[in-house]
């Protein structure tokens, strides 16, 4: 058609005459004399157009790629699958509950049906949703992943590394070719199972990452640390990346035998003295003290300079807004002490050490610093301890509003011990405005306890009713009711769907009535999963 | 057997009608639901309590609800709970449920006596004919201007029309429409949309610039071709065909029709609906057009996937595909089994055949066996077949075709363009399903 086109192109005005075009189909219309030259060239190009169409002649085959592998899961009921598509049907502000759906059909041991993964895979621009939808797209999702270039994220999936007990067969390639999710969660898993295979994998690629991906894969790293990861970590916390050097000096910081956690150790000690036993000539104190039933006493110093050899270990010198230097400098030092390191030199319990302080002029600091410690050491029984002080302390102060790291400590407490101080919360009634109860209801990971889920329902229909003669349900609430459809237990959907409350008709759109159709409707779904599964 | 998730799907008017369905999918909103051979019935608590009914004969449906959009979500939502399974129980159907179905026979059975009627009244011939001789006349005279209009644009160079904007087309489709020739209004409205359209525009546009001239030019001579060419020109003039046909010339043929693939388009204020079917015993294939004003229902619920067991007429052309659903007894919800398929080389074969016929046919089925999509990277992707050939595949719904059949060799259905093979469906595990694109 080349000849033809350029010549159309140009126009017959302007091309002038024109030698035959050498087509069979051009041919016939040649032979026609009679017509003018547009004529000619239009019934020309119609018949070679037909011509070459119906003379098509198909190319070689191309390689065709292997199918896709046999799928080890069953596919999951149409019901089930519908459910998925409603909320991929839905506005963003679904996924909570798309990740929650996904979640439990992958736990039901489903996979989602083929015509649903290219929606699917579309769909997934949050990590979190990734990680939940590369749990069940199956072995046909990740086949199909290969193919399209947005969706490499999903080619690989890692199952989390408390369901499994050995490495995945392609493990290295995952290693060396999956995304950084990916990689990050098979480290996890290694970390688990074959510790020196994921020192040996980190170390092996750590010069050729990216500031990023470093700064991911060493926080995936850092699982169960002992003095073996001492010499990596240590090269590490020389990194040019401020965010790895961070991470490693966190990670050095948790691990017994290393340089740095001693420092800190006798760091701490100088500005933090504890002495058990009844008081008498040449006490450290100079204030007095509570704790008065142990005897226990306590002394805090704070470092009127900032040493410069500390600075290498991480502790920054300028504080952020709102407090002090030598504040700072001390919190960031305590803070990377293990808790127990205070039981261990004084003798005494947790509790004991807390009321000890409780008097003391830096007490809030303390307690900051040392909820801070908890957390990072995933000491349990410190953060048990520290929680229900601070709890005791806010009851006896009821004007005072209680330190942020109550919700803090919630969001790493195991779900047995902070479901119970959750249910105190809403016993007491202090989050009846829902100001924080947002946090604290999505510091319970999971599906929540049945127990748990009928505590919060109570509470849910007493303070809706309360609190509705606002005209509108704040943000706070719209949150924790989500966070709540969520994660409620299956045992409480019916009582969940019934509901004392009914629509406000006299105050014309009743946008709390709005709050708790969303939350039911949400909790409609649940179930239809949970009976589809 | 209740409609699949994706056969639902397919029903939808649009997305959010298929959303809202979806969420009337549980037995909450539903009370009174039930189903017997012939329906499937229930009533749904909205703003008011509307009630629900659908033929499982035909898939008809209707509701009480005020909605314009068709079918409703209270129709889609009892579908879906029906497909669920376990809340539609089987029971004798309630009266508001068979007086409807009693009340569409009787409306079915009038129509057909209206018609009869209509046949049989006497014709006005005088008049007819001058009315006919009237249409020749101005459609000649459309079909000059339309020549002169062609010749000028090849004159002036291909090169100066990008600078044209849509009015240009409008104008002399709206010129066509007033010379009552409406189908070649279309193909010229359709050039407009090809300028600036890719790199190799100019090439398509003049091909289908060429197809039209040859159009025109079989027009002149029309009374010399082959009586079943000239009606297929007339009608791509722009005459209806029950202008030309009278349902007495009609070629029947009765067959189980697998409902291929289905899609709708909207042109101005008509929806146009374009079934392909294909006949299991017959392998003979079908075009059934429906249209309908704005939201209006199609006349008849085609369903993909479904098997439609009845008599279908075709109008004359020199490659019968267009046809209308003349008896229909039942349908099946869906076809277990396999399909007769051919290789790319047959299916060329036919296309081309069909074009010696007609050579102004748009698409032409094929039925490809023992194939398998490559989704090549660079270029477009191909279907392969068992021979070693490949042919292009159309983008739409490419990645949903290879989800299902998971690279595995099947039997595929779809359209042969001339240049791209545009996926119907595919048989997956001895099923055939009509893959759309809002799959669920």
């Amino acid at each position: 058609m080349n000849a033809i086109v350029q010549r159309a192109i140009v126009g017959t005005a302007r091309s002038g005459p024109q030698e035959p075009l050498d087509h069979p189909a051009a041919s016939i219309v040649d032979a026609r004399n009679e017509l003018s030259p547009e004529r000619r060239l239009l019934l020309s190009a119609g018949a070679m157009l037909v011509h070459d169409r119906a003379g098509f002649v198909p190319d070689s085959a191309p390689e065709v790629p292997a199918p896709s592998p046999e799928e080890t899961r069953r596919i999951c009921s149409p019901a089930a699958s519908a459910v998925v598509a409603e909320l991929l049907d839905r506005s963003l502000n679904a996924y909570e509950l798309l990740i929650g759906s996904l979640t439990a059909i992958h736990d039901a041991n489903y996979v989602l049906p083929p015509a649903l993964l290219p929606r699917v895979l579309d769909h997934s621009n949050r990590r979190d949703v990734r990680s939940a939808v590369r749990g069940v797209i199956g072995e046909r999702g990740r086949w199909l992943a290969q193919f399209n270039e947005g969706w490499q994220w999903a080619r690989h999936h890692v199952d989390s590394a408390e369901t499994v007990d050995r490495l995945p067969d392609d493990a290295e390639t995952v290693w060396l070719e999956g995304d950084l999710n990916s990689r990050a969660e098979l480290l996890k898993l290694a970390r688990k199972l074959d510790r020196g295979k994921a020192r040996e994998w980190l170390s092996g690629v750590w010069n050729v990452e990216k500031a990023d991906a470093r700064t991911r894969l060493l926080e995936a790293f850092c699982v169960a640390l002992d003095a073996d990861d001492i010499p990596f970590l240590e090269q590490t916390q020389k990194d040019r990346s401020a965010g790895v050097r961070s991470e490693a000096q966190e990670a050095l910081a948790t691990i017994d035998g290393s340089d740095l956690a001693r420092r800190m150790r006798e760091r701490a000690k100088e500005m933090v003295r504890i002495e058990s036993g009844p008081p008498g000539i040449g006490s450290i104190l100079r204030a007095p003290v509570a704790g008065k039933e142990s005897g226990t006493r306590m002394e805090i110093t704070l470092p009127a300079t900032l040493p410069k050899e500390w600075i290498p270990d991480g502790i920054e010198a300028k504080p952020p807004t709102g407090t002090g230097e030598r504040a700072w400098w001390f919190l960031q030092v305590v803070s990377r002490v293990k808790p127990q390191f205070w039981e261990e030199i004084s003798g005494v319990s947790p509790m004991q050490i807390l009321e000890a302080s409780a008097h003391i002029e830096d007490a809030a600091l303390f307690h900051e610093a040392i909820a801070k410690a908890a957390t990072l050491f995933h000491a349990e029984d410190w953060m048990r301890a520290i929680w229900d002080f601070a709890w005791q302390r806010g009851e006896q102060k009821p004007n005072e509003s209680p330190p942020d790291f109550l919700d803090d400590i919630l969001a790493v407490m195991p779900p047995v011990d902070a479901e119970p101080r959750l249910m105190k919360i809403l016993a007491a009634g202090a989050y009846s405005d829902a100001a924080d109860l947002n946090a604290a209801l999505g510091a319970v990971s999971g599906i929540w306890s049945e127990e748990f889920s009928r505590v919060f329902l109570n509470w849910l229909w007493k303070n809706y009713g309360s609190t509705s003669t606002q005209s509108y349900p704040s943000a706070n609430w719209r949150n924790g009711a989500i966070a709540a459809a969520v994660r409620l237990h299956c045992a409480c959907f019916d009582d969940a769907l019934r509901s004392p409350h009914s629509r406000d008709e006299k105050s014309g759109y009743d946008y709390w009535h709005e709050l708790l159709e969303s939350f039911q409707d949400s909790i409609r779904l649940r179930k239809r999963l949970y009976e589809a599964l | 057997m209740e409609l699949t998730a994706e056969q639902i799907s397919a029903l939808a008017p649009d997305a959010s009608s298929l959303a809202a369905g979806r969420k009337l999918g549980g037995p909450k909103d539903w009370r009174g639901t039930g189903r017997d051979a012939q329906s499937l019935w229930g009533e749904c608590q909205g703003s008011a309590l509307y009630q629900v009914k659908i033929d499982r004969g035909s898939f008809a449906y209707n509701c009480t609800c005020p909605s314009r959009k068709l079918p409703c979500k209270h129709v889609l939502g009892l579908l879906f709970l029906a497909g669920s399974g376990a809340h539609v129980t089987e029971g004798a159907a309630p009266e508001w449920v068979s007086s409807w179905l009693e009340k569409r026979t009787e409306t079915a059975k009038k129509k057909e006596e209206k018609q009869q009627a209509a046949e049989s009244k006497p014709v006005d011939t005088e008049a007819q004919a001058k009315r006919a001789a009237k249409r020749v006349a101005n459609v000649n005279d459309g079909i000059s201007q339309l020549d002169l209009w062609m010749a000028d644009l090849v004159r002036g160079g291909l090169g100066a029309l990008d600078r044209h904007n849509l009015t240009f087309w409008q104008d002399q489709a709206k010129r066509l429409v007033n010379a009552q020739a409406r189908g070649l209004a279309g193909r010229v409205e359709r050039l407009g949309e090809i300028v600036s359209s890719g790199p190799d525009w100019p090439e398509r546009f003049l091909g289908e610039l060429g197809r039209l001239s040859l159009l025109t030019e079989a027009y002149g001579r029309i009374s010399s071709l082959d009586p079943r060419l000239a009606a297929d020109v007339r009608q791509m003039i722009g005459w209806n065909v029950d202008e030309l046909d009278s349902p007495s010339t009609l070629q029947a043929v009765y067959d189980r029709w697998l409902v291929l693939g289905q899609s709708v388009t909207d042109e101005e204020r008509i929806r146009v609906e374009r079934n392909w079917l294909l006949g299991l015993s017959t392998a003979r294939t079908a075009l059934v057009l429906q249209f309908a004003f704005g939201t209006q229902p199609f006349p008849q619920s085609i369903v993909p996937s479904t098997v439609i067991d009845g008599e279908i007429s075709f109008y004359e052309s020199a490659f019968p595909q267009r046809a209308q659903i003349l008896k229909r007894s039942s349908d099946e919800p869906r076809y277990s089994g396999k399909l007769v398929g051919s290789s790319i080389a047959e299916m060329l074969t036919h296309a081309a055949e069909a074009t010696a016929c007609q050579p102004w046919i748009e698409r032409t089925v094929g039925v490809i066996a023992d194939a398998r999509l490559a989704p090549v990277s660079s270029g477009p992707w191909q279907l392969c077949d068992a021979d070693g050939f490949a042919v292009p595949v159309a983008r739409s719904p490419r990645w949903t075709m290879l989800a299902m059949t998971g690279g595995v060799a099947t039997t595929f259905a779809g359209l042969w363009n001339g240049v791209a093979f545009e996926p119907l469906g595919a048989v997956i595990d001895d099923v055939y399903v009509a893959i759309s694109e809002r799959a669920s």
